[in-house]
């Protein structure tokens, strides 16, 4: 994909970019998977991880932490891609799932399964397994749905109404989420909360299973579609001049886009800001016109890394307690500020495309 | 702009705002009299005219008409505030609870309830009104330079401030479950059980509020013109955006401390006020303040009635139907006041 970028500039500040973020990314799983009550050497966490550990780290390496570690380098990834897909096709460095009301969608869906069906003992079997990543699944893909057909007005994108009215359901969807959230039992609402705020906390295999199976099928088919993102960026007339089916090529992005959105938010729940912050910090890194899509995700994937590793460890590291935060907590505390900085840095003319 | 030479020449109101202020008794009645237990013109003039501790008399002076009275005042108070947003940024979608100012209010209230043991309704306005004030301060300063083409980079300023303040609630919330219990009634917006002294403590806040507003709306009509232009016309441009935020602050605050964040009654108002009485903004606040209490003590209702015996929460039900507005605004109507 390298040699697709439109630049006049060398590759090397991608490929730089996607080796040490790579190394980053690996630094972190190894850590990760070391820090906890029970300290385990990155060492110790290589052997057990070449299958040569003893049963107990074993035990703790791929029961407690494997989950949560691996979903938070998937969930990362396809957040990213997703972000990159939508930054792309909405020519915004605004766009992002959740900012565009594609979490809201996705949670409403997930936390009416938690709390209609779930009792007083919550979600379990079946319905927790199956159930809530598929409702996530549909509700992302309903608000997508419903934001590209208010968005699009005769057959043009307009990117900055593409975000207010992604502001708009969003909004819609949480008000409908804390009214759900007064109709259940506490002991079930604070779970239903914490996932809300973004938790790689109760993550299972499974779970990790269909986010990755959502990335090995998406990813391999965008990174065919590099060209016609690259081409998409230059706007709606441009695209078509050069023989491009702008409609379709965006419905199918943005469905893609949607589908990963979602599954990472069945998976994590909703953390938000990193979909928005990864594509821009690659593309920022590597110098390219528009996110690239690899290095993103790999951006993407080690900083929900180390931010999981930061929320699950900073309140004992400071004393607190073994409390922790939610990842999506901490990723809003450190992303909603760059949002602002960048809105504060954007003219307004520059934001809105080609109004007058 | 092109709206004001239509409506404001010859009738001194316009039709439109007639028919809202006749709007206000009728959902105040519909307000007294609806709900789980519905009374009969003959109950309800009976609880009104001579009460004498009948069931119906009971239901509507302790729970609904402090209700009522609370719905009335929010809304009007959201809505004002709602209109000076709009003419102070001059974006059509500016308001309270899309540009974070609300935000800023209930993180405050959730911090002083948790470390400040704070337990009553003025230690609440207080906080809140310190966490207006500078969320305010924030979102302005962040997007200043798009405000003076109106642009929509202020509404993802406040989109993002929104997210950023409701990241450091839930981080505050999730560590204590009690705090959590008392938060998620609160947050979702509610006029129903908030105590019976309630509107009586929020009551002056709302009326200075509401006045300030309207001395300061005399200014927008000349900042309208832009800073230099009012400043060179004798305005005092600094002074007239300080009473405006004083103004902004303390209408959001008493609202946001009584009621939770409730979203859109003031877009709603403010695309209402500018419909009827274009950009006259001192009519505008009026209006605005009119149409924030018919909506809300509407949305309070409809409430009741489509959930029936339970009831939707009136942020629930104007953020349902507030969303489409929003966005039918940002599809159909040019966003630069």
């Amino acid at each position: 994909m390298t040699s697709l970028v439109p630049t006049r500039s060398s590759t090397l500040p991608l490929v730089i970019t996607t080796v040490v973020a790579t190394l980053l990314l690996a630094v972190g799983i190894l850590l990760s998977l070391g820090t906890g009550e029970i300290g385990l050497s990155p060492v110790e966490v290589l052997r057990t991880l070449a299958g040569q550990g003893d049963p107990f780290t074993e035990l703790v390496v791929r029961d407690f932490r494997g989950p949560r570690v691996a979903a938070a380098v998937l969930v990362g990834a396809s957040l990213a891609c997703s972000g990159t897909i939508l930054q792309s096709v909405a020519r915004n460095p605004l766009a992002s799932p959740d900012l565009l009301g594609i979490n809201a969608g996705a949670s409403v869906a997930a936390v009416a399964v938690v709390i209609l069906a779930g009792g007083n003992g919550g979600v379990s079997g079946l319905a927790a397994s199956v159930g809530l990543p598929i409702a996530a699944l549909l509700g992302a893909m309903v608000s997508g749905l419903a934001l590209y057909l208010l968005a699009i007005r005769n057959r043009q994108l307009d990117p900055i109404r593409m975000v207010v009215v992604g502001v708009g359901i969003a909004a819609a969807g949480t008000s409908l989420v804390s009214w759900l959230l007064t109709l259940g039992d506490v002991m079930v609402v604070g779970p239903a909360l914490a996932w809300l705020s973004g938790s790689l906390h109760a993550v299972t295999w499974p779970a990790v299973a269909g986010v990755g199976l959502t990335i090995a099928v998406v990813l391999p088919f965008l990174l065919a579609w590099t060209r016609r993102l690259d081409v998409l960026v230059l706007g709606d007339d441009a695209a078509g001049g050069l023989g491009i089916d702008v409609h379709r090529t965006r419905v199918l992005l943005l469905l893609l886009a949607t589908a990963l959105a979602g599954v990472a938010t069945s998976a994590a729940g909703a953390v938000v800001f990193l979909a928005l912050c990864a594509p821009q910090l690659a593309r920022a890194l590597s110098r390219t016109s528009r996110p690239p899509l690899l290095a993103s995700a790999v951006v993407g994937a080690a900083l929900l890394t180390w931010a999981d590793l930061a929320a699950r460890m900073l309140l004992s590291w400071v004393g607190f307690g073994p409390v922790e935060l939610p990842v999506g907590v901490f990723t809003a505390v450190l992303g909603a500020p760059y949002l602002l900085f960048v809105v504060s840095r954007t003219r307004s003319t520059s934001l809105e495309g080609r109004r007058p | 702009m092109p709206r004001a030479s239509r409506n404001g020449s010859g009738r001194l109101l316009p039709r439109g705002v007639t028919l809202l202020a006749l709007l206000v008794p009728v959902a105040t009645i519909a307000s007294l009299a609806l709900g789980a237990n519905a009374l009969s013109p003959g109950e309800l003039t009976h609880a009104v005219l001579r009460p004498d501790g009948q069931e119906g008399d009971v239901i509507v002076w302790s729970l609904r008409f402090p209700r009522t009275m609370l719905g009335l005042l929010v809304g009007a108070a959201l809505g004002a505030a709602g209109v000076l947003m709009q003419g102070h940024t001059r974006n059509a979608l500016a308001e309270p609870g899309l540009l974070g100012v609300s935000a800023g209010a209930a993180f405050a209230v959730v911090l002083s309830l948790r470390f400040a043991a704070v337990d009553t309704m003025l230690g609440m306005v207080a906080a809140a009104g310190i966490g207006a004030a500078l969320a305010a301060t924030a979102v302005y300063a962040l997007a200043r330079h798009s405000v003076h083409e109106g642009g929509p980079a202020l509404v993802v300023a406040g989109a993002a401030l929104t997210a950023f303040l409701g990241a450091l609630t839930s981080a505050v919330v999730l560590l204590d479950a009690k705090t959590l219990d008392s938060y998620r009634f609160w947050a979702v917006g509610s006029l129903a059980e908030r105590g019976q002294d309630t509107p009586a403590v929020i009551a002056p806040f709302v009326i200075v509020g509401l006045l300030l507003a309207a001395m300061n709306a005399r200014s927008l009509d000349l900042l309208a013109l832009g800073n230099d232009v009012a400043a060179s016309m004798g305005l005092k441009v600094t002074r007239a955006r300080l009473v405006g935020l004083a103004a902004v602050t303390l209408l959001t605050a008493a609202s946001v401390a009584a009621c939770g964040p409730i979203a859109f009654i003031g877009l709603l108002a403010g695309t209402l006020a500018r419909a009827l009485v274009g950009a006259s903004w001192i009519r505008g606040v009026l209006v605005g303040a009119l149409a924030g209490a018919v909506l809300l003590v509407g949305s309070d209702v409809i409430g009741r009635l489509v959930a029936g015996p339970g009831e939707l929460q009136v942020g629930v039900v104007s953020g349902v139907l507030g969303a489409p507005l929003l966005i039918w605004v940002i599809r159909r109507r040019e966003l630069i006041l």
